[in-house]
């Protein structure tokens, strides 16, 4: 376990070094010149025409002109002293900014998983255990469904509903959680719902392969030959095995979970990180997407690192290996 | 002549039976899986609507009739109009074609650096397998939309940019699959063979193991295709993928669509039925196709249908 658990965190080093350098790479080759827009104020090439000396001083001031692997290496250092550098666009230390939002887009990731996991698994594990009844198509229905509707789409039907039938407007401003926790959930609850049903195809579909495989195994019909009850049989044989599987596809919805986010929070717009990041990008806010982005690779490769762990003490066969 | 008959009946009869078993495997296919069925009768009307939309459509896309803004639907305008006045239905039909280029350009784009990175990392191993795989692991750490919104950001918008964006995101997959399916070929008696017979590498590769690969191969692509439609939509949906005026489903629902979502709901509607149906049509289909070829691949997702 211990020889296990060092070779995976070895293993994972090359690929942090690798997602830095990518993401250094991708931001530098943008044909968008920072130094350019902040002159011009996105007035176009002529203006910067005008004025050469301004430019050149931008450029030496963000760091611009410094040989690439010297700017990639001052970046990375900067990152390892946690120092995660400012805005270009309104000089705020970077950290500042995504402190303040954060907590929107961690809660809303939250719950969306919270739903992807209570609709998903449900209606996996009842689909198998009825195979071929009605409840079997209807179950594969919604995750087929789920599936091929895009969230965002589903957003503006929801909106549409909510707005036009129940007269519901969206709460002004963001309200924590432990100070208005009604205006907070009618805030978060609809795009957490969604994202989370988004999400939940895939786990209902793992679900529902991992329950019918295990039904199959010996130890269940050993366990229905001595004359367990089924519920018995369900939970404590059945259920507790096939959950095995469904964990790591709970961790792989998690992609979907975060890009879902990123679209919630414009539709709905809660200023966490998602819409942070969409701003950023338009803005060609190029330190604060660099940030972003390394935060989401970084806190995947973790993620995946911890399913790596779970797996092996949900499953202590695959310790072995 | 008599000789000469005699040589030719064995051929034509097997070339008869072929036909046949060709057919009847297609008839049974549609009754073994309906669903899948469907969705293949869905994407060969995408395909045929991308290709002669300029023909359905009654108006262009980008014709505008300033009169006749957010007009509900009508025998004119079957499905209405948006806010300057464009003919719902004939943008629709023009975003099939939009659709069905980034879908398929990806999958073979990306698809096709999946299977050469696979198929030479699987047959090779060393050192060259070490690299990619590394580089698989440090693509696996993007979400593929994040990595798209990265990728769009630094090359800008536009239809081939959107392109390449996903390209970048599918390649991971295919490869991981293809090499464990050429890591397994490899093994076969055959491949030995043909190696002792002296057949260079290249050719062991192109005779013996891209047979192998060919089938999942047409599955990961046939599922990555509505994939890489919802990726397209969600970019333009967000304002970074497919710029205007060319229609794009996910940028038609963007934008003005939300604004008037009282008083023209239809702008909403339908463009979204368009992508869920299209998309819809690939995943049943790519699952159909998996449970007949490879059901060994089963699991993950997928089920009778």
């Amino acid at each position: 376990m211990k020889d296990f658990l060092i070779r995976r965190l070895i293993l994972a080093i090359p690929t942090v070094i690798g997602v830095t350098m990518l993401v250094f790479i991708v931001m530098r080759i943008a044909p968008g010149d920072v130094a350019m827009m902040i002159v011009t104020g996105g007035g176009g090439e002529d203006a910067a025409a005008l004025n050469q000396k301004e430019l050149a001083r931008i450029r030496a001031e963000l760091g611009l002109d410094r040989p690439l692997h010297i700017q990639y290496l001052d970046w990375v250092w900067g990152m390892a002293r946690l120092d995660f550098g400012r805005s270009l666009w309104n000089h705020l230390p970077i950290w500042d900014t995504v402190v303040q939002r954060a907590p929107l887009s961690v809660q809303l990731s939250l719950m969306s998983i919270a739903f992807a996991v209570l609709i998903g698994i449900p209606v996996g594990v009842v689909a198998a255990l009825r195979q071929d009844t009605l409840w079997d198509y209807l179950g594969r229905s919604v995750s087929i469904g789920a599936l091929a509707m895009p969230g965002f789409w589903l957003a503006l039907l929801l909106l549409m509903v909510l707005v036009h039938g129940f007269e519901w407007s969206p709460p002004l401003g963001y309200n924590p959680i432990w100070q208005r926790p009604l205006d907070n959930l009618s805030q978060f609850i609809w795009p957490s719902l969604i994202t989370g049903f988004s999400g939940s195809a895939i786990i209902a579909r793992m679900a529902r392969s991992a329950t019918l495989e295990v039904m199959r195994e010996d130890y269940v019909r050993t366990a229905r030959a001595k004359g367990l009850a089924e519920s018995i049989v369900v939970i404590r044989h059945v259920l507790r095995n096939a959950m095995i599987p469904v964990v790591t596809i709970v961790s792989l919805s998690l992609a979907g979970v975060i890009t879902g986010s990123v679209i919630m929070e414009t539709i709905f717009t809660i200023p966490g990180l998602g819409l942070l990041l969409i701003d950023s990008l338009r803005l060609r806010d190029f330190p604060v997407v660099m940030f972003l982005v390394t935060i989401v690779a970084m806190s995947f490769i973790v993620v995946n690192l911890l399913t790596d762990i779970l797996y092996t003490v949900v499953d202590p066969r695959m310790r072995l290996q | 002549m008599a000789l000469d008959s005699a040589a030719a009946t064995p051929i034509a009869s097997m070339r008869v039976r072929r036909e046949r078993s060709l057919l009847a495997s297609a008839a049974a296919f549609v009754r073994q899986k309906p669903l899948g069925s469907v969705g293949l009768a869905i994407m060969v009307l995408t395909l045929f609507i991308a290709l002669f939309g300029g023909a359905i459509a009654p108006y262009s896309g980008e014709q505008m009739h300033p009169l006749e803004r957010l007009q509900g639907p009508s025998a004119k305008y079957w499905l209405g109009t948006d806010e300057f006045g464009r003919d719902l239905f004939s943008r629709i039909v023009e975003g099939a074609r939009v659709s069905v280029i980034v879908g398929v350009s990806v999958v073979t784009l990306g698809g096709g650096l999946g299977l050469v990175l696979g198929v030479l990392s699987g047959y090779f191993g060393g050192r060259f397998d070490t690299i990619v795989q590394r580089l698989i692991e440090i693509k696996l750490a993007f979400p593929d939309l994040l990595l798209a919104l990265a990728l769009i950001a630094a090359l800008g918008q536009g239809l081939d940019k959107v392109i390449i964006a996903l390209s970048i995101g599918f390649f991971a997959r295919p490869t991981r699959v293809m090499r464990g399916v050429v890591l397994a070929a490899k093994e076969h008696m055959y491949v030995e063979a043909a190696r002792a017979m002296g057949a260079t590498p290249l050719r062991i590769m192109a005779a013996h193991i891209l047979p192998n690969v060919f089938a999942p191969w047409l599955i990961l692509a046939s599922a990555g295709l509505g994939g890489a439609m919802l990726a397209e939509a969600s970019l333009s949906f967000l304002g970074l993928g497919i710029p205007p005026p060319t229609p794009s489903w996910g940028r038609m629902l963007s934008g003005a669509a939300t604004r008037y979502i009282q008083s023209a709901p239809f702008l909403v509607i339908w463009p979204g039925v368009a992508l869920s149906l299209v998309v819809f049509a690939y995943n049943v289909f790519g699952d159909a196709l998996r449970d007949v070829w490879d059901p060994r691949l089963r699991g993950s997702r997928g089920e009778k249908g």
